[in-house]
């Protein structure tokens, strides 16, 4: 029964919290510039060495 | 001649206004990360209960959200930013206390912490050191975290471990990129407050350290 009211408030919580980024996520999309093919080749290069990184971690754990 | 003089000292003073931003974003982030790991330990050592990081992080939201602006432009907004970051660590204690009673939780613990440090470093200094701008991965960053808060609401209800683990895995994903995205802001003036910019990069820090934590803290489950 607490288990299921702390969901519900759970989800509350993030539904508000939706509803609060939802018009912030269409400003971003419309307003953020536009990156060029290298710009995102640098970017995905950066997140691949995190990834690289935590399964380094999960490896040697 | 002079208006020579104002067109080099325009960037200048931009620069040196961009490098004040910056220092004191280091320097309230790294107060901050102290007072949060004082408030996860007594948090941890009163041994609270589950509903304690919920309650915590709610709080925090809810003066992220809406104190944190009204104050931002004065001295009580540092206040309001260890306030902040204060709750953030005093919602780790109930899952601190829970890793602490596993088999190698220090251990796991440790690992999430160092690992959090190296990613926070490492995507901090390549940005400072090339200048590069991301402001152009801001869109894809917020789609990304609106996709999340979805995806934890449907698994919230569902349950799936494996939903669970690919969310702890995107978190890490999208919250680096938010490193790189946040600091470049501060480094080309897109931020200017530098309590917004220790809070940002604070949320950042957490949200990678959680849920390194959690898949730690799974794939080192002996089950």
């Amino acid at each position: 029964m607490e288990n299921t009211f702390y969901k519900i408030v759970a989800a509350i919580f993030m539904g508000l919290m939706i509803l609060f980024l939802w018009p912030r996520v269409k400003f971003a999309m419309q307003n953020s510039p536009k990156g060029e093919r290298k710009d995102w080749q640098t970017f995905a290069l950066l997140i691949a060495g995190v990834v690289l990184f935590v399964v380094l971690l999960i490896t040697v754990r | 001649m002079f208006n020579n003089q104002t067109v080099v000292t325009r960037p200048r003073e931009s620069v040196l206004e961009t490098n004040k931003v910056l220092r004191n974003t280091y320097s309230l982030l790294s107060m901050t990360l102290l007072f949060s790991g004082l408030t996860a330990a007594v948090s941890t050592s009163l041994n609270m209960g589950p509903w304690t990081y919920l309650i915590s992080i709610i709080a925090a939201m809810v003066m992220a959200i809406f104190v944190l602006p009204r104050t931002a432009n004065s001295s009580t907004g540092v206040l309001v930013v260890f306030a902040i970051t204060g709750l953030f660590g005093f919602a780790l204690g109930p899952i601190l206390s829970m890793y602490l009673h596993m088999a190698h939780g220090g251990r796991i613990i440790a690992t999430a912490f160092g690992g959090t440090g190296v990613i926070f470093l490492a995507l901090s200094a390549y940005v400072l050191t090339t200048r590069k701008d991301f402001s152009f991965v801001g869109g894809f960053l917020m789609v990304g975290l609106l996709t999340l808060f979805v995806l934890s609401l449907v698994n919230l209800f569902i349950g799936m471990p494996i939903l669970s683990l690919a969310i702890s895995g995107a978190v890490i994903l999208i919250f680096s990129g938010f490193i790189l995205f946040d600091t470049s802001r501060i480094i080309h003036g897109g931020e200017t407050n530098y309590l917004f910019a220790t809070v940002a990069l604070y949320m950042d820090i957490f949200n990678i350290f959680i849920s390194l934590l959690q898949i730690l803290g799974i794939m080192g489950s002996d089950d």
